[in-house]
């Protein structure tokens, strides 16, 4: 009975919210064939000190969402998932490609747009991400996934000659950002170029979430987007959270597990999507030097750091690095972030920082690197 | 120390150790409990205890607007075999048989998530799967 009174509670939540506003807010409302089908539910935690578990789960970002807190009352748990649930739409509506009144949809028809201050936010990171990695992770790389079919699953191997009439419209030079009133951005693109925050919009989200459940007082909690992980603090006994690694040659395996504290950890790897053609396999991780699927020899690449939008876009980055590359990269950057990667043979390599919290499972214990080369 | 309470130490210590591999031995190779949840549209349609599953069956799931998935349950395991969803990632991804790697049809809101019915924390599973 709870759960369907919320479930109404929230149907008629954008009505309520923006119902009787003016223009400028509802670009912010999220598309209505979105979520707002929303599964809270309420347990004991077993805790002392927080005793209430409380858990959404729902579809947006084109995946599942689950969000897991624990609070003092039922009453906070409640407040601060539907906070959390509400910026995730809303982030959505404003990021995601598909959206017809979001940012990116607009800047892509348009060529130009206003957009608004998180847009403007994702964008700038996801250049500065870009200049650091010298255009690794590219946020205009999306003329090339169109072309491989991986925005709309109408997978199919483009001819190589296309391939080299779009790669200069994926360069990073073509994309002329101006901060303007009020964080937002006037953001203009060269002709026939396209993007896509679809290799960073996730970490932002979470990164967002986070901070949202912050503000509500919560003091542990677990974001996943899919698969992508966020937690805020220790779980209420203390204890670090637990968050398995997947294997990438069997998803049903564990490769190993992590404790993690206060950390986003995000995964890119060949076997979250990809196409078999003519026996050959396609995975999703362009590089965009080539427009071909990456070929490093990594099967994954595990981000862990406290910032969930430099951990989304590294995980790609690093992953068409390759490792030898993304471990110059990781000692440059000196503590920013910590890495587990995965070859394709199934060996395993750990940054030092975590090692001593992994714990291995189906893949051999790993190799440590450090600091010093 | 003497021999004498050395040698018992020593015994004991194996039958522990034998002991706790055995607990260990059990736990994963007779029928973990496991529980397969299906949801559709965020509504629970089956919780399904795939250890106790005798015979394969198969359930089909029917969406709101009229789409369908097939799935096949067995001992240990659960698939979807059948769907009218334009991806068929949900098809392609075979048999799960724990926690690691729920299916999810996005077009048609299906999940179906496993659940170790674990007893102690040492074979706790994880928290979440970085994925």
């Amino acid at each position: 009975m709870h759960k369907r009174r919320m479930l109404v509670w929230l149907l008629l939540l954008p009505v309520l919210l923006f119902g009787c506003q003016s223009a400028p807010s509802d670009k912010t409302t999220a598309s209505p064939d979105a979520v707002f089908e929303v599964d809270f539910q309420f347990a004991d935690s077993g805790f002392s000190a927080e005793p209430v578990q409380g858990t959404a789960g729902f579809f947006a970002m084109d995946t599942v969402v689950s969000v897991t807190l624990y609070a003092e009352t039922e009453e906070q748990a409640h407040g601060a998932l539907t906070a959390c649930v509400e910026e995730i739409n809303r982030l959505d509506g404003l990021l995601g490609p598909k959206a017809a009144e979001s940012d990116v949809h607009t800047l892509n028809a348009e060529g130009a747009a206003t957009v608004q201050p998180d847009t403007a936010t994702v964008i700038r990171a996801g250049l500065t991400y870009g200049r650091e990695t010298n255009a690794l992770f590219n946020i205009a790389i999306n003329p090339i996934m169109e072309a491989w079919g991986f925005m709309d699953e109408a997978y199919r191997v483009p001819d190589p000659a296309e391939i080299d009439a779009l790669l200069p419209n994926t360069d990073l030079t073509g994309i002329a950002f101006q901060e303007a009133e009020n964080g937002q951005a006037h953001i203009r693109l060269n002709p026939d170029m396209s993007i896509d925050l679809g290799a960073i919009a996730k970490g932002y989200t979470s990164q967002r979430c986070i901070e949202v459940l912050r503000e509500k007082e919560i003091r542990s909690a677990m974001i996943s987007l899919g698969g992508n992980i966020q937690v805020l603090a220790d779980k209420p006994d203390g204890n670090p959270y637990r968050i398995a690694i997947q294997n990438p040659a069997d998803p049903e395996q564990y490769a190993g597990v992590l404790a993690v504290t206060d950390a986003a950890v995000i995964t890119s790897g060949t076997y979250q999507r990809y196409f078999v053609e003519n026996g050959i396999t396609y995975h999703h991780i362009i590089d965009p030097r080539t427009g071909y699927p990456a070929e490093s020899g990594l099967a994954s690449v595990t981000i862990v750091s406290a910032d969930g939008t430099m951990a989304d876009a590294y995980a790609t980055a690093l992953f068409v690095m390759g490792l030898d590359a993304a471990t110059d990269f990781w000692r440059a950057q000196a503590g920013a972030f910590e890495a587990i990667f995965i070859e394709s043979d199934g060996r395993v390599t750990i940054t030092e920082g975590i090692a001593a919290h992994y714990t291995p499972d189906s893949l051999a214990a790993p190799v440590v690197l450090t600091e010093a080369s | 120390m003497d021999r004498h309470a050395r040698r018992w130490l020593l015994v004991i210590a194996v039958i522990v150790i034998l002991s706790l591999g055995f607990i260990r031995f059990n736990s994963h190779t007779g029928a973990v409990p496991t529980v397969a949840t299906i949801t559709s549209h965020q509504n629970v349609v089956e919780s399904i205890r795939l250890d106790q599953v005798k015979a394969p069956y198969e359930i089909t799931v029917s969406t709101p607007d009229g789409g369908h998935n097939t799935i096949a349950v067995r001992p240990g395991e659960i698939e979807v075999i059948q769907a009218d969803c334009p991806d068929q990632t949900c098809v392609r991804q075979g048999a799960i048989a724990n926690s690691a790697m729920p299916i999810v049809c996005l077009p048609h809101r299906l999940v179906i998530q496993i659940e170790s019915l674990h007893e102690n924390e040492s074979s706790a599973p994880p928290d979440a799967v970085a994925t």
